[in-house]
């Protein structure tokens, strides 16, 4: 199947119209695309399958994405990249302070979402 | 308190400053300084001057200054303070005067000091003592007066003075005057250094103090022995005079000037047979037909005149001349003394002594005819010759004798009057002079001979008058011996001189009044020292009374303050602190409070904001102590009882003296810990709020974008629309990142990564990326060698791209922009700098603040918060740099910024 080429991303934020349009853009640039509106339903997703990369939001209730990021690497180490994408000045710092792989600013260019979720979804 | 701007316009002042100069608030602001004060340029703006160039605040002692339009106040005396104001960057904006009007209070001073020397120079013996008699001040009149010089007497009792059969009268006297009763004109004696008595009036008045209590006594004295002295002889004179002539076996008449008889006494009314001296008054001497004319001839040339005639009553019958028991002739031995020559003339007349010599005659004439008829009996006779004889030599001892004392009282009475310090006044019924002394004239001012056609009223101050006049009559009346008072001569030429009048009676045989004998006395000088020492007191207690309303008025406006006030003195001990004062460091009384104002400071363990203790050499009070004036010192306190923070506004300034001294301090304490809660509310409701805002943008962003990413479906027209929208999105991110930027400086949670770099490798770098973007500006950068700093790579960048934006945005029509990067002493310096439109001079002192933009409503006006300057400044000072410009209207702008160069930069 065509399915198996494809990469996945989970999508985690609390913010729906943020979800649909991320969804979006991946799905139109062929990527399977999950979604979770917190940490908590992020793992759940992560329960039943693995996907490529996991976009996190960073303050999202529930559970935000320092919890989930702690959860996720004891449960599952580093099995899947992480990238934060937040709307906080020092993108970098929640990187690191999540031992995430990588950072996305909010607002972003388009170019340097894909190419990022390119990067560490490969 | 006023601000004035550099060129010396009133730009701000409060109500009491304007009070002060008389000029309506509304009408002060705008003015130039030398539009309000007298001789500004040349006078008063030096001062202001000096303040600007050397940065120090001007304290003037008490300073003549006339206000302009006001020439009604004359020369007024302020006492002020000029200090320079300084902007946030250190840029001089004007000056900040504290004036306070003093005029009142140096005039007050100057006329004291005046009345002082008066004082002190009075001839008038004067003193100022405790209540203990103990002599504070002993002035030149007092030290002649006693012969005791002021070293000798200050400090010293003033009952050395009394003499021992009047001991302990001090202390009496000062114990009425310590309750409040003055004393005056008290007559005592006292003992002067070389132990000699003196008659003395006293006054002495109470002294209050600033509490209004009785504290000090003035003490004036006025020698009297000359005046008691001349009392008790004309006393004991007129007396002997009287008792001469009431009791005198001698006949003694008394003549006016006219000639006519005033008064016989006794024995001369027994020797005529006259009941009463009516029946003889007025008898005309000049008519007597018993006087040979030789006599008449030389009394008229005023020579004395002594002749023995025989006086025969039938001639008194025959002329009619008075009633008489008499009858036959008698033989008299008549001795005339005109009194009306020399300048006593007017006095009145003639002194004449009359002695019945009818029984020597007898003898004399029994003798004869002894000798002529009897001689054989002459032998028979001879004893009772012998007792005639004896009679006749007793009568002409005893007639001598009595002549001599007359002479001897009418010469001392005539010397008191000729020469004596007193003036002397004969007035008659009519309130007429009939004569008066030389003393007299010179007291009034009027010769004799205009006093003779004058009344004593004419001459009487108008006030004085009716008293004056009632009790001449109730003398003249016999209803009174005599009176004293003390009132006005008006003299000659209108001066009023204060007069001391004794006035006594003097009768005729029959106690019928004559005339008054006044004796007067100057005393204006004792007026004058009773009226100027009254003034003094009464200047004296209206000083004290304006000082204490002051000083209350002071301790309201300090009690009800606010702000923690804390006085100390120049040792740092406390001297007052007000209630905010004592709460602030959890103090509930005043005895809890530290003596020195160092060990109070520690209680509220204060800090700068940072969190490090001040160091006392730092604290404001240590500065003011040293004469420094600190304003606006922000610190951290800790309440003990409480145990919170609080935030403090510190000023403290020394307190000087007039040389200019520092004799303590008075600091103020703001608590401004609500206005700093409020400020980190604001910043953190921006950061929130900004937060919030990047998802919308996000969304708006993404969506526009992922919209032109599929090209088939869109017209240009609708690609433009998404294009606007994504345009608009990184506007709205932008505003957004500067917000966040400027809050969390303000929360202090910029946070610096900083790294080793050579800023002039950085600058060229981060310029080659800047001209990618720049269409239609040259950008050129000069280095010259490697400057190694410390610094935050994204920081700094974000500075310098902040700078260049700034320089192409504000010179739209293209151009040049040049960077350099210079390495100086210990720091490099970046300079941007632009050929645009500049920015106005007005506007230049306000560029670094927040959101505060030069270009606001002009063509270069681009919108947005206009947070750039001040992010960067801010930037660069937690970097330990500086940031500053230059700029000129229409030619452009240069910006710098300095960072510190690493140790040992330049060697690599």
């Amino acid at each position: 199947m065509a399915g198996h080429d494809r990469k996945s991303v989970l999508i985690v934020d609390d913010d729906e119209d943020i979800l649909s349009l991320l969804a979006s853009i991946l799905e139109d640039e062929g990527y399977e695309v999950e979604v979770a509106k917190n940490g908590r339903e992020g793992l759940e997703s992560l329960q039943h399958e693995k996907p490529d990369l996991v976009l996190l939001d960073m303050k999202m209730p529930v559970m935000n994405g320092w919890e989930f990021a702690k959860e996720f690497h004891a449960r599952y180490d580093s099995a899947v990249p992480i990238v934060v994408i937040t709307a906080a000045e020092d993108a970098k710092k929640r990187a690191e302070e999540t031992a995430a792989n990588g950072w996305i600013g909010k607002p972003f260019d388009l170019d340097v979402l894909l190419d990022t979720v390119d990067r560490y979804a490969s | 308190m006023a601000f004035i701007s550099p060129d010396f316009v009133m730009r701000a002042a409060n109500n009491v400053f304007a009070d002060q100069l008389h000029i309506p608030l509304d009408r002060l602001i705008g003015r130039p300084a030398k539009e309000v004060v007298e001789d500004w340029t040349e006078h008063k703006e030096p001062f202001y001057r000096q303040v600007r160039e050397t940065g120090r605040p001007f304290k003037s002692g008490a300073f003549p200054m006339g206000i302009k339009g006001q020439p009604e106040r004359g020369v007024t005396y302020w006492d002020f303070t000029v200090s320079p104001v300084y902007a946030g960057d250190g840029s001089f904006i004007g000056y900040l005067l504290i004036s306070n009007d003093v005029t009142e209070k140096k005039r007050a001073e100057e006329d004291l000091a005046r009345l002082a020397s008066i004082v002190q120079a009075s001839d008038v013996a004067m003193a100022h003592m405790t209540l203990d008699g103990i002599v504070l001040d002993w002035n030149r009149g007092a030290e002649r007066f006693y012969g005791y010089s002021a070293e000798e007497m200050k400090g010293k009792a003033i009952s050395i003075l009394v003499p021992p059969d009047r001991a302990g009268e001090t202390a009496r006297l000062l114990e009425q005057v310590g309750q409040g009763e003055p004393i005056s004109h008290l007559e005592t004696v006292r003992m002067r250094k070389d132990g000699s008595l003196v008659d003395v009036s006293l006054n002495i008045s109470p002294v209050m103090d600033n509490t209004g209590q009785i504290s000090s006594a003035t003490w004036i004295a006025i020698d009297i022995t000359e005046r008691k002295r001349m009392e008790e002889k004309l006393r004991e004179s007129e007396e002997r005079f009287r008792n001469i002539y009431e009791e005198s076996p001698i006949a003694i008449e008394l003549y006016d000037s006219r000639g006519r008889l005033v008064d016989a006494n006794k024995a001369c009314l027994d020797l005529f047979g006259v009941p009463e001296v009516d029946y003889v008054r007025g008898f005309p001497l000049l008519e007597d037909p018993n006087m040979p004319d030789e006599a008449k001839e030389k009394l008229r040339r005023g020579e004395t005149v002594r002749y023995e005639s025989p006086f025969s009553f039938d001639e008194v019958r025959k002329h009619r001349l008075y009633r008489t028991a008499k009858s036959g002739t008698v033989h008299l031995d008549v001795v005339i003394t005109p009194l009306d020559h020399g300048p006593r003339k007017s006095l009145g007349g003639y002194l004449v002594q009359v002695q019945d010599v009818s029984e020597r005659r007898k003898a004399e004439e029994a003798l004869r005819n002894a000798r002529d008829e009897m001689e054989m009996r002459v032998e028979e006779r001879t004893g009772e010759l012998a007792q005639v004889n004896e009679e006749l030599r007793r009568e002409i001892a005893e007639r001598k004798k009595a002549e001599q004392l007359i002479r001897r009282s009418e010469a001392r009475f005539r010397k008191v009057f000729e020469e004596g310090p007193l003036g002397i006044a004969i007035v008659n019924r009519d309130f007429r002079f009939l004569d008066v002394n030389p003393m007299f004239s010179q007291i009034t001012g009027y010769t004799k001979q205009e006093l003779g056609k004058l009344t004593f009223v004419e001459i009487t101050y108008p006030e004085d008058i009716t008293n004056d006049v009632e009790l001449a009559q109730r003398l003249f009346s016999g209803d009174l011996p005599y009176y004293q008072m003390e009132k006005r001569y008006v003299r000659k030429g209108g001066e009023i001189i204060w007069i001391s009048l004794l006035a006594s009676l003097v009768r005729d045989d029959d106690g019928n009044p004559l005339y008054s004998l006044s004796m007067v006395q100057d005393i204006s000088e004792r007026k004058q020292a009773e009226k100027d020492h009254e003034r003094l007191m009464r200047e004296v207690e209206d000083f004290a009374s304006a000082s204490r309303r002051r000083a209350r008025e002071l301790e309201t406006v300090i009690r009800s303050l606010a702000d923690a006030l804390l006085v100390c003195d120049k040792e740092g001990r406390i001297v007052d602190l007000n209630e905010a004062a004592l709460k602030q460091a959890g103090l509930t009384s005043r005895e809890d409070v530290p003596s020195l104002a160092i060990d109070y400071l520690r209680l509220l363990n204060i800090r700068y904001p940072d969190g490090r203790p001040v160091p006392p050499n730092d604290l404001a009070l240590t500065k003011a102590l040293n004469g420094e004036v600190v304003t606006g010192l922000e610190e951290i306190a800790r309440n003990p009882r409480t145990g919170s923070d609080f935030y403090l506004l510190v000023s403290s300034a020394p307190i000087r003296d007039r040389e200019g001294n520092v004799t303590g301090i008075v600091e103020v304490m703001s608590d401004i810990s609500r206005l700093k809660e409020l400020d980190r509310l604001k910043d953190e409701f921006i950061a929130v709020a900004a937060h919030e805002l990047k998802t919308p943008v996000t969304i708006m962003k993404g969506y526009a974008q992922a919209l032109l990413r599929l090209p088939d479906a869109m017209t240009p027209s609708r690609r433009k629309m998404l294009e606007a929208i994504n345009r608009g999105s990184d506007r709205i991110d932008r505003i957004v990142r500067d917000l966040l930027e400027i809050s969390r400086l303000q929360l202090g949670q910029l946070e610096l990564a900083r790294e080793r770099l050579d800023l002039a490798d950085f600058v060229q770098e981060v310029v080659s990326r800047s001209m990618l973007t720049a269409t239609k500006h040259t950008i050129k950068v000069a280095r010259a060698e490697p400057a190694i700093v410390r610094a935050d790579r994204n920081r700094i960048e974000q500075v310098l791209v902040n700078l260049i934006d700034n320089a192409m945005k504000y010179s739209p029509g293209g151009g040049e922009v040049d960077v350099a990067v210079l390495v100086e002493d210990r720091e490099a310096v970046v300079s941007v700098k632009d050929y645009g439109v500049g920015i106005p001079r007005d506007k230049q002192a306000r560029i670094f603040e927040r959101f505060y933009s030069a270009h606001i409503g002009t063509p270069y006006d681009y919108g947005g918060p206009a947070a750039g300057l001040h992010i960067s400044r801010e930037i660069i000072s937690r970097h330990g740099g500086r940031m500053w410009f230059e700029s000129e209207e229409g030619k452009g702008s240069t910006f710098y910024f300095s960072l510190p160069l690493v140790e040992g930069n330049g060697g690599t």
